[in-house]
């Protein structure tokens, strides 16, 4: 008698070393996986509480200012060095991976206002309370040479702020007046005027290269051109913008940080209104910087907190704290838009990883691939109730979940009150102001 | 330095006062007062606008040309130049004056915004595309630095190697090879542009001949209609038989083997025994079989021939015919019982189907007759031409052209239909009477007039048919006309159907939950307590009164439901479930099921109920202790809890249907009550959910394709912003 057994060759079964991935054979006819559905939204439910535990943001703190940090500036060509400025005067250059201080000096009397790297990363340029530009070599002075500018200039105006051009020698401060700067010229070549007592803050335009933006004391918003005879236009907003950042990948786009605790994103070509309104923080925004991708943008705030926006989303994705981190007053978004550095006013510099619960450092294929997976199935049932629950749960600070409630409060008061006050008035009286709009009082041409 | 001096000296002696009255006087035979001309000691950039209160020219000015001129009255040399001065003279306008400086600044900022605008408006497009595009690669690459890189590396080797001279030689041979090999390249292209272009016009024609003789294919094999069916076959055959009998006189082998052929597909298809049942013999004896016995005889037997026929294969497949015969008789016999025979429909249903199946007969029937109308007409049209063969033929020509304008214009033909008919119901008549006559001549003289009478006819309804049509067009032209044009949205559409989840973070703080916690963990402890106390005291009551709040019982939430395109249950006949069914109806034929049923709905119904609950103590008002009966009918109404009315069960008006409301409770809180955004349907979402991505159920490459992150950047390279090199037709490129 004849039997007949199923045999397969070992070949297709067995693998040829130990570090191959076992074969396994499937049939992916959809009707032998009833239950795909079910099976994959547990997963993602895995995948999301998984992501809560390993949420660990931060990742170290880089201390020796012996004042609030009130400035930091990344390199243009490295990742692994930054520089900071704090409001003794000193500047410190960082090494990012070893943590540690390279270089300190004293370089302004009273306050150190702005640090800037020339985009070539030879040298930086700081600007201080002193009314003084220097010019700094970026290499560390060899055995028995002192700490000293390689250019100094000095303003006649007081200087708040300063940004570099990104292609040419040319950078741009602000104060008084906005003034262009050449680095071999020790005077100006040119500056602006319009109106205004003081510009706090200024930023160059990282696309369009030759307009920048500055925000003035007058609670407005004013944009230049370099090439003609300075500001194009101005708006004016209902309080004061602490700090502008263009958009790297939209040449148009540019976010600032309000006193009012909200963000505003703006398209320069309509500036009537924000094309966006990006609340959650619950004291001034002093500081913002945007991804070097374009998507995201990183703000930290008097509130003592940082948060990361989608930059079309009007919501936070993520805050950040620490019992022990004070106000903010400066937060950066590194170039390879993996970490946040940011300088608060108890003299730390700290580092964030940018997406909480990533994995740093190199990845198996398998481990990648698996990760990715539990991305898009995070994505696939973002808006099922369970998953969403989970993964906008944060815990915050008390003072923090208290001022929130309590901003709640006025805020369902005022809504209260507005739709009170249109019920007993004639219709059409008093009329729905979108959100957007309520914020900007004007455009000046 | 003497001289100086004496000059200082004799400056000294006149009288200052003396000396102003003096000038003043000598200004003053103008009788015109000037302003003393500022005199500049510094050289500045600005010149003071207090300079320009006097004019230089005019009627007031000190120099005025009039006067000048007058000098060169009576010059002769002069006379081009006087000239000149006159021309200018009439032609000379004062300009107007500058606007203040605040507006003018203002208009030359709003002038470089524009210009700038139009700078950023460039970008519209990249970052539109950009937005929209679902996964991203940072790095962007840059053109300009790859191209540079490209070069560089073609060189490199040729840098790092020396070559001997026998290489170098070599390497020239090889060059020289390469050139050849480059030319005969060009050579390959054997066809010129103008051949090229005709090739691709046979292509395309021969593509187009094709798709339309498979349109047609498919067209054919649509049409259900028997009649036209077999008359295509028969046409086949004869065709083939006459091709048959053309290769016999040819080529007899062939013809041979042909005929081999032919037989064996009969043999074939005879042996396959299609024609089991179906035929028009079979069908008869169905039809009859309700009522004759013999029919249901034959036909019973005929099946049992073709069953033992094809017995050896299909053994199993009888045995389940024959239980499914049993269960048709079991289900005659049981009406009542539910399992047997599936759920009864309700009253309403009923009616409404009948109702609705009433309304479907009538339309059918009206089509119907429409149908037979015109089949009717094309009939008698043939017949037309079957009787009077030859000399009809342009008539009968004439009348395809006129139904072919039917088909054209549907609309219309349906108007025209009864027109059509009694048109043909004429000619038909008249047919007759030609039937009736004798001899040719007659028939070709009627013939001819009625050919003219139709041609007339004919080219009279054609051109009304033309008017219509130009009116209906005209009548679309004007809809659309009408209408408003739609605005076409340049969005562009987003890739990947991301969920947009715009909302603020969950934000909690730990003390605060603690001390919620805390609370409610106090609150659960009052509740046991009382909980306890109340079961002590009476038995009888389960709920714990002092926390029911009515207002909470009256407004049951209503839970958000989703119209999903899934049904409810899934219907699905399988033979399995068939015998699975008879086995049911076998075990539960004697049990009284429906009462048993009935049974249990109402103790699930009296479940659900509220009660009311009886607070009342013994020895409250009254006596109590052993020996003591409390007296039952003096119950106090205030200790009595009224619960509150619950909304109607969703099973109240299904008789044999119990459906249990709270088991969904447990799911309901993974379910999504509103459609994400960028979704509009329900059906659209469900679809996204029910796709699998994960690798145990899609093929790798599908599942790295749906894995592929949003964003994706390389370890450790610096992203940089973009450049305008990147942007499209920027005018440098």
């Amino acid at each position: 008698m004849k039997v007949k057994v199923i045999t397969r060759s070992p070949d297709e079964y067995l693998r040829e070393t130990k570090h191959d991935i076992h074969k396994v054979f499937r049939n992916y006819d959809p009707a032998l996986h009833p239950f795909e559905a079910a099976r994959e939204y547990t997963r993602a439910l895995n995948a999301v509480k998984l992501d809560k535990v390993f949420a660990k943001p931060f990742l170290g703190s880089l201390d020796g200012h012996r004042d609030s940090v009130s400035c930091i500036a990344k390199h243009p060509k490295r990742l692994s060095t930054v520089v900071s400025g704090a409001f003794d005067g000193e500047i410190r250059v960082w090494d990012i991976p070893q943590r540690t201080c390279v270089r300190e000096f004293v370089a302004h009397n009273g306050i150190v206002r702005g640090v800037v790297y020339v985009p070539s990363g030879n040298s930086f340029i700081s600007v201080g309370d002193d009314k003084t530009i220097k010019t700094w070599n970026a290499l560390i002075p060899q055995f028995g040479e002192d700490e000293e500018p390689v250019n100094t200039i000095l303003s006649k105006s007081v200087l708040t702020g300063i940004s570099h051009h990104r292609q040419s020698n040319i950078f741009a401060t602000c104060g008084e007046i906005v003034q262009l700067w050449e680095e071999s010229r020790n005077e100006a070549i040119r500056s602006y005027e319009w109106g205004v007592d003081t510009l706090h803050d200024i930023a160059f335009n990282m696309i369009e290269t030759n307009t920048f933006a500055a925000c003035a004391s007058d609670r407005s918003i004013i944009l230049y051109d370099m090439r003609d005879n300075g500001p194009l236009r101005k708006v004016i907003m209902k309080l004061r913008s602490n700090k502008v950042a263009w958009n790297p990948m939209e040449a148009f786009t540019f976010t600032c940080a309000n006193e009012d605790y909200n963000l505003y994103t703006f398209d320069t070509r309509n500036l009537k209104s924000p094309v966006n309104v990006h609340m959650d923080h619950v004291g001034a925004v002093t500081y913002v910087d945007y991804a070097p991708t374009g998507k995201e943008f990183v703000s930290g705030s008097y509130d003592k907190t940082i948060r990361i926006f989608e930059a079309d989303h009007g919501h936070s994705r993520e805050i950040y704290h620490t019992k022990r981190m004070q106000r903010l007053t400066n937060v950066q978004w590194t170039l390879d838009n993996k970490f946040i550095i940011s300088g608060s006013d108890e003299m730390n510099i700290r580092i964030w990883k940018a997406r909480a619960s990533e994995k740093l450092g190199p990845l198996r294929p398998r481990e990648r691939a698996a990760l990715r997976y539990s991305e898009a199935l995070k994505e696939k049932f973002a808006s099922h109730p369970q998953v969403k629950r989970i993964s906008r749960h944060r815990h915050v600070p008390k003072h923090v979940y208290n001022a929130q409630s309590e901003l709640r409060t006025i805020k369902t008061k005022e809504k209260r009150r507005e739709n009170n006050r249109r019920i007993h008035s004639k219709p059409g009286e008093v009329p729905y102001v979108p959100e957007r709009e309520k914020h900007v009082i004007k455009e000046v041409q | 330095m003497s001289d100086a001096s004496d000059f200082n000296y004799s400056d000294d002696e006149i009288d200052d006062k003396s000396h102003t009255k003096i000038v003043e006087n000598v200004l003053n035979i103008n009788k015109t007062r000037h302003l003393k001309r500022p005199v500049r000691t510094e050289p500045t950039s600005h010149v003071s606008e207090f300079n320009l209160v006097k004019p230089i020219a005019g009627k007031l000015a000190n120099i005025q040309l009039e006067k000048l001129t007058r000098v060169l009255k009576n010059k002769k040399n002069c006379v081009n130049l006087k000239e000149k001065f006159e021309s200018a003279k009439k032609k000379a306008r004062t300009l107007p004056k500058p606007l203040e400086k605040p507006q003018s600044e203002k208009i030359s900022r709003s002038v470089a915004y524009e210009r700038n605008r139009f700078l950023f408006d460039r970008w519209e497009a990249f970052v539109t595309s950009n937005r929209a595009e679902a996964h991203r690669v940072f790095p962007v690459n840059n053109v300009e630095k790859l191209k540079v890189q490209a070069k560089e590396v073609e060189k490199l080797p040729q840098m790092w190697t020396f070559k001997s001279d026998l290489e170098k030689k070599l390497d020239k041979l090889e060059t020289e090879e390469y050139i050849i090999g480059n030319v005969n390249e060009e050579n390959t292209y054997p066809l010129t542009l103008k051949e090229l272009k005709e090739k691709r016009k046979e292509a395309a024609k021969m593509r187009a001949h094709q798709s339309f003789k498979e349109a047609k294919a498919r067209r054919q094999n649509k049409i259900k209609s028997k009649k036209f069916h077999r008359i295509l076959r028969k046409e086949k055959i004869k065709q083939k038989l006459k091709e048959f009998e053309e290769l016999q006189k040819t080529d007899p082998e062939q013809a041979l083997v042909k005929l081999e052929e032919i037989e064996k597909a009969r043999a074939l298809e005879r042996f396959s025994l299609r024609h089991k049942s179906t035929g028009q013999w079979a069908m008869n004896k169905q039809i009859r079989a309700k009522y004759d016995k013999e029919s249901r005889k034959v036909l019973s037997q005929q099946l049992q021939l073709s069953r033992e026929l094809t017995q050896k294969s299909k053994q199993i497949e009888s045995d389940s015919d024959f239980e499914e015969a049993q269960g048709e008789t079991l289900s005659l016999t049981n009406h009542d019982n539910p399992w047997i025979g599936g759920l009864q429909p309700n009253k309403e249903v009923c009616d409404f189907v009948s109702g609705y199946r009433k309304f479907w007969s009538e339309q059918k029937a009206k089509s119907e007759e429409q149908n037979d109308l015109i089949s009717n007409t094309v009939d008698e049209d043939f017949k037309f031409q079957l009787d009077v063969d030859q000399p009809i033929n342009d008539i009968v020509e004439q009348q395809q052209v006129v139904s072919n304008q039917q088909q054209e214009f549907p609309d219309i033909s349906k108007k025209k239909s009864k027109k059509c008919v009694d048109y043909n119901i004429i000619t038909k008549e008249k047919q007759v009477n030609v039937n009736n006559m004798s001899g040719d001549w007659d028939v070709d003289e009627f013939f001819e007039n009625i050919e003219t009478k139709i041609k007339k006819k004919v080219h009279n309804k054609s051109k009304n048919d033309s008017k219509k049509v130009v009116k209906l067009k005209s009548k679309k032209n004007l809809k659309e006309k009408n209408l408003k044009p739609k605005k076409i949205s340049l969005d562009m559409p987003i890739q990947s159907k991301k969920h947009v989840i715009d909302e603020e973070l969950n934000e909690t703080s730990g003390v605060n939950k603690k001390e919620n916690n805390s609370n409610i963990e106090n609150l659960k402890n009052i509740l046991n307590g009382v909980k306890d106390a109340n079961n002590k005291t009476n038995g009888k009551i389960k709920n714990t009164i002092g926390d029911i709040d009515p207002t909470e019982f009256m407004k049951p939430k209503t839970p958000i439901e989703l119209d999903s395109a899934l049904p409810d249950l899934v219907l699905e006949e399988d033979p399995e479930q068939d015998t699975q069914k008879n086995i049911i109806m076998e075990a539960f034929e004697d049990d009284d099921v429906v009462q048993d049923f009935t049974k249990e709905k109402k103790h699930e119904i009296d479940k659900d109920m509220s009660q009311t609950i009886d607070l009342n103590l013994p020895g409250w008002g009254s006596w109590a202790g052993t020996g003591i009966h409390p007296r039952k009918q003096k119950r106090r109404r205030r200790f009595i809890v009224k619960m509150p009315e619950v909304l109607p069960r969703r099973d109240d008006n299904k008789g044999t249907l119990i459906i249990n409301e709270k088991a969904t409770a447990k799911v309901k809180l993974h379910q999504v009550t509103e459609i994400p955004f960028p979704f509009k349907s329900v059906i659209d979402y469900e679809a996204s959910i029910r796709a699998p991505i994960g690798k145990t159920f899609v093929p790798e490459l599908a599942f790295r394709k749906f894995t592929r992150p949003a964003v994706q950047t390389r370890m450790g390279t610096i992203i940089e912003p973009v450049t305008t090199s990147q942007l499209m037709g920027k005018p440098g490129n």
